[in-house]
């Protein structure tokens, strides 16, 4: 396989966003991607995106409309709609399922890409790399990396590229353990268990629409608290941290409304015997650390 | 470019000039006068036929890579309607070369609103007032080369503009650690080492600003009129402060509408220069010096409110004055009860060492 010779799917799960955020989203990727053609580091490029909104988020001229802009940069656009809330882990399945492409950008719905950014992307990701990760502005991700091997523990998929191949070989993202969040740092540890690194690129840069309060702090609505609770129970228990689950249970306990509901459904699948078999028993590639899943620099 | 912002769509683009004087108890009607407030609110109104914001961009090209930072960030702004005056101050013919590369990699649509301009020698307001001399827009704001911002900056801005035309907007900055690092290709990279912190007032307040700035220069957008209808322009003579000198004048001319929105990371560089360390402390106090020497030189409007803020710190001084100690704390203040908590936890040492004292005099035979 030469750079010539290379393909990219940039893929997009979609749920109830506005189409003027997608449409910046798009035109960013179009244009990012137009990029990487220009200087034969790809030889074609397509934006797919998968809708698991209640009813389709694009009309027939918008639909249209996207068409021709990847159309004019040299790309394609294919959009379905899944007629069910897949989630950000099979949603993102589905779409690997239906590329054939060489790479995978997995890509949030709110995130615009800088111009370089798909191309330092692909320079970076060289034999034995599993993945890597653009750093997102402007909130960088606080997970520590080392700057010359540019290797780290997980890589978020607010913005990430992965061989399809290599994806496969890992059978994507774990979709039956996990609903919205810590599929990224699931898939990042598969990637390691199997032997791929796992790279962090701060050069290439993501603009990622996130908001802080006017004193700074993180704005979590409440889907994301029971989410992140519910990711947080099945990424413990997956990678074989018996002691962690049995802490976090405890504290969610006498927690919040929405980690009292994310335990009870952890118990649920616990009793009904649908929890997946844990793995990584040496620990040798999960880390949680102070309640993350990483060494954090802040 | 057209306003066709559709979240800001519902709002009024049009002011009716003379209800707002009839009924406003703006103290600004009656200082500056009717005619100039109107040709200032005039001035700074957004309209379809301008673009509502100008950025000012100041650059060295020093920092390529957080350059295309604040760039994107640019690129990601839910309103796109913006032009940014990019002021290449003192800037080798190569180092605009690296600039206009990076400014060539965005989308034509972008690139077309981003318009260099070279300025040579003088201080840091010598750019400003380059640009302020080409500006067409209703707003401007200025954005360092090193900075990021949210993507709703412009459009709190807006909101502002259009909720209070006229007024000086001020939203919310953040500050951020950052320290350089060398990226894989041998540039010059950095990374983030702190989680953005907000140390600044949330409500604005002139008082506090007297004191010390308190906005960050991106959380502030200008009225234009301020410069084309009234001709402020930046203190050329300041080395630095030359943001808060006019932050404070345009503050009390125009009036203050808050946003209660945090919008931009000011970047704190560690371990290397910046244009913030390469001046001298004595840079620094002299600036403040001449920023407050030429308020006191002239009549200076006080905001609603500044008379209560005012009195309450006279009212302190005035019992200051009269205890002559920092007593007045202790009796009737916020440390009261720190203070009688620290005694009550450390009198049974005092007593028991007393005893000990004591005890160890009778000892030695002296009388306690």
């Amino acid at each position: 396989m030469t750079a010539e010779n290379w393909t990219l799917t940039i893929q997009t799960v979609v749920f109830h966003n506005e189409f003027e955020a997608l449409l910046r989203a798009f035109k960013a990727a179009a244009h990012a991607a137009s990029r990487a053609q220009s200087i034969a580091l790809l030889s074609s490029w397509a934006i797919a995106w998968g809708d698991c909104s209640s009813s389709p988020t694009l009309t027939a001229e918008q639909l249209t409309e996207l068409e021709s802009i990847a159309g004019e940069l040299g790309g394609d656009f294919t959009y379905t709609f899944f007629d069910s809330n897949l989630g950000s882990a099979a949603g993102h399945n589905r779409l690997a399922e239906r590329s054939n492409d060489d790479f995978l950008l997995i890509l949030n719905p709110d995130a615009e890409v800088s111009p370089t950014c798909i191309a330092i992307l692909l320079e970076t990701i060289q034999p034995g790399v599993g993945s890597v990760e653009a750093r997102q502005l402007p909130l960088e991700h606080p997970k520590d990396y080392d700057a010359s091997t540019l290797e780290t523990v997980w890589s978020s998929t607010a913005c990430l590229l992965t061989r399809r191949g290599t994806f496969r070989e890992v059978g994507g993202f774990d979709e039956k353990t996990f609903f919205l969040y810590c599929d990224d740092v699931d898939y990042s540890w598969q990637l390691q268990l199997a032997g791929f690194r796992v790279l962090y690129q701060p050069a290439a840069t993501v603009f990622h629409d996130k908001r802080l309060s006017v004193r700074g702090e993180w704005l979590a609505t409440p889907s994301e608290e029971y989410y992140s609770a519910e990711a947080a129970l099945l990424l413990a228990h997956k990678y074989s941290r018996p002691d962690l689950v049995k802490s976090l249970s405890k504290a969610f306990k006498s927690g919040s409304v929405e980690q009292k509901e994310a335990l009870g459904e952890f118990s649920r699948r616990q009793q009904s015997g649908s929890l997946v078999t844990p793995v990584d028993s040496n620990h040798q590639v999960a880390q949680f650390v102070e309640g993350n899943y990483a060494k954090h620099r802040f | 470019m057209p306003n066709t912002d559709s979240k800001l769509s519902g709002l009024p683009l049009a002011l009716d000039f003379e209800l707002m004087l009839s009924a406003s108890n703006d103290p600004s009607v009656t200082w500056l006068g009717a005619e100039l407030l109107r040709n200032l609110v005039i001035a700074s109104t957004p309209s379809l036929d301008k673009p509502f914001l100008t950025v000012l961009m100041r650059t060295q090209g020093k920092r390529i890579n957080a350059l295309r930072d604040s760039l994107t960030t640019l690129y990601g702004q839910t309103s796109q309607d913006f032009v940014v005056f990019l002021m290449e101050h003192d800037v080798s013919i190569e180092t605009d070369a690296a600039i206009s590369e990076v400014i060539d990699s965005f989308p034509q649509d972008f690139t077309s609103r981003i318009h260099k301009i070279p300025v040579q020698g003088g201080s840091r307001a010598r750019p400003l007032n380059t640009a302020l001399n080409m500006v067409e827009s209703s707003y401007v704001a200025a954005l360092d080369d090193d900075d990021i911002v949210f993507a709703n900056w412009v459009e709190e801005f807006k909101r502002g503009a259009i909720e209070s035309p006229g007024r000086m907007i001020r939203a919310l900055c953040a500050v951020q650690k950052v320290q350089s690092e060398e990226w894989f290709n041998g540039t010059r990279g950095f990374r983030a080492i702190s989680w953005p912190e907000v140390p600044y007032e949330i409500e604005y307040s002139q008082i506090e600003h007297l004191r010390v700035n308190q906005s960050p220069f991106m959380s502030i957008a200008f009225p234009t009129g301020l410069f084309t209808v009234l001709g402020e322009r930046f203190d050329e003579e300041l080395a630095v402060c030359e943001d808060w000198d006019m932050i404070l004048r345009g503050g009390a001319i125009c009036g203050v509408h808050q946003r209660p929105t945090l919008t931009a990371i000011y970047r704190n560089w560690v371990g290397i220069e910046t244009s913030y360390t390469q001046h001298s402390f004595d840079e620094w106090r002299s600036s403040e010096a001449r920023v407050l020497r030429k308020l006191a030189s002239r009549p200076f409007l006080l905001e609603v409110g500044a008379i209560e803020e005012l009195r309450t710190l006279v009212l302190h001084k005035e019992t200051l004055d009269a205890y002559g100690t920092y007593d007045f704390m202790f009796r009737n203040g916020v440390l009261r009860l720190p203070f009688r908590i620290f005694f009550r936890a450390v009198s049974p040492a005092i007593r028991l060492t007393v005893r000990a004292r004591n005890l160890l005099r009778r000892l030695r035979g002296r009388k306690p």
